[in-house]
């Protein structure tokens, strides 16, 4: 976007709702004053960050209170994740950490404002629609924003060889026709992540036959609470590997991510439980090594065994027939497709010791097999 | 006395045709230099090259690598 485009805001925007409040009210500066670099003197960019009450809670008394305890607003389980990597840290290295995170992983969290009104801070803002509130945000300058670099491309077909996901190419759905309002703004208890979010998603919501334990398709009978509808119906995802973060000479953020590919990983699932009770789940690949935030505090994830690097996906590249659910064959017996102990590099064995599928559980070949080869 | 009168209800009129002038409801807003100059795409883009000369323009590390 030219830097005019930004912060054009269109006069329809002044004869809409939001448009009758006066900007100082919402953005504070001083509107008497021509001089643009004294009038901007203390201005709120985002007034919706890190206190959505007082500028949305008026009218949406209810949103504005919730939402500060969403994932999206929190980020909380890349947080999570790095204090499980860390343990027990002193004063010093805790502050380091803080300084990584907020340089890099608070970079993607989401305000009320960078969903509804502005592009998000990571793609360094811009309205939307000229300043005019979206209650449904455009996926493709909101969501794509922070998801592009893996969800928005399985999600479209962006991937080199793969369909777009079925939902959006086949049936024109949108990111927000399955993440909807009640989940987006829906807080989350200190542990949640988007796979134990009672809001989230569910296959099952919209293809209810498909779980039911009399459902007309045998597979889904056959694989009920086995494994995720995932790990039959998803294609490949990108899987990114060895992300190291800093700052350069100047003090701007960088990151360095040396490796990424598209791949399928089945592994085990840690961790069954009622809601989640599947034996297999697909698998994706942060990018997280031992040093991934050495710059900041060598060794800092000490306990990098503690937690898994190979976690549940969340694939947004469904297709109804994929190459692993053509026939029986084409997924029982199929070592590659199982994550095995030469997936992994040798500093992450220990920490995914619950997630690989030794050769025993590789579900046997079927001699009744008549579906298609591949 | 009866010119008094008069008055008075000549107000209650004007304010039932035309309503109470100092309410905002209904009515734009007078216009700040906010809305002045954010309405105004020639002076934005004047006003860009300007801030472009004091802060110059935005940058990402070149030392980024790989797909973030």
């Amino acid at each position: 976007m030219e830097p005019y485009e930004k912060i054009y805001v269109a006069k329809a925007f002044l004869d809409s709702d939001h448009g009758q409040i006066a900007c100082v009210d919402c953005h504070g500066g001083n509107p008497q004053d021509p001089n643009w670099q004294t009038a901007h003197r203390g201005l709120i960019k985002d007034p919706t960050f890190p206190d959505p009450e007082g500028a949305c809670g008026e009218c949406h008394p209810d949103i504005s209170a919730a939402a500060p305890a969403s994932l999206h607003y929190t980020i909380a389980p890349i947080g999570n994740a790095i204090a499980r990597r860390m343990g027990p840290a002193d004063q010093k290295v805790q502050a380091a950490m803080e300084t990584a995170r907020e340089r890099h992983c608070s970079q993607c969290h989401a305000s009320c404002g960078q969903c509804h009104v502005s592009r998000p801070n990571y793609v360094n803002g811009g309205f939307l629609a000229q300043h005019q509130f979206r209650k449904t945000p455009p996926m493709e300058t909101t969501c794509a924003s922070c998801h592009g670099g893996r969800i928005f491309g399985e999600f479209t077909g962006l991937n080199k060889d793969l369909a777009a996901d079925t939902h959006f190419a086949d049936e024109d759905m949108t990111c927000m026709d399955c993440h909807q309002a009640g989940q987006m703004h829906a807080p989350a208890g200190e542990d949640a992540t988007r796979h134990t979010s009672a809001t989230r998603p569910r296959c099952e919501a919209c293809h209810p036959e498909a779980a039911a334990e009399d459902a007309p398709i045998p597979s889904h009978r056959i694989h009920r609470g086995k494994t995720a509808c995932q790990v039959c119906h998803a294609q490949p995802i990108k899987q990114c590997y060895s992300c190291h973060v800093g700052a350069d000479a100047k003090g701007m953020a960088y990151f360095k991510c040396q490796k990424t590919e598209l791949d399928f990983k089945i592994g085990r699932n840690p961790h069954p439980t009622p809601e989640r009770p599947y034996t297999f789940t697909v698998k994706h690949h942060p990018p997280v090594v031992p040093g991934t935030f050495d710059f900041y505090s060598p060794g800092a994830l000490k306990e990098f065994a503690q937690y898994p690097t190979w976690t549940d996906a969340a694939p947004h590249s469904i297709r109804r027939i994929t190459p692993q659910n053509k026939s029986c064959n084409n997924c029982h017996g199929r070592r590659a497709l199982f994550l095995g102990i030469r997936d992994l590099d040798e500093r992450e064995v220990a920490a995914n010791a619950d997630v690989v599928v030794p050769d025993e559980m590789i579900p046997p070949i079927q001699a009744n097999d008549t579906g298609p080869p591949d | 006395m009866k010119h008094a009168g008069y008055l008075r209800g000549a107000f209650v009129i004007a304010l039932g045709v035309f309503g109470l002038p100092c309410l905002p409801a209904g009515q734009p807003l007078p216009a700040s230099t906010c809305v002045q100059c954010h309405t105004d795409v020639k002076k934005l883009i004047r006003l860009g090259w300007e801030v472009e000369k004091v802060r110059g323009k935005p940058e990402v590390s070149a030392e980024n690598e790989g797909e973030g």
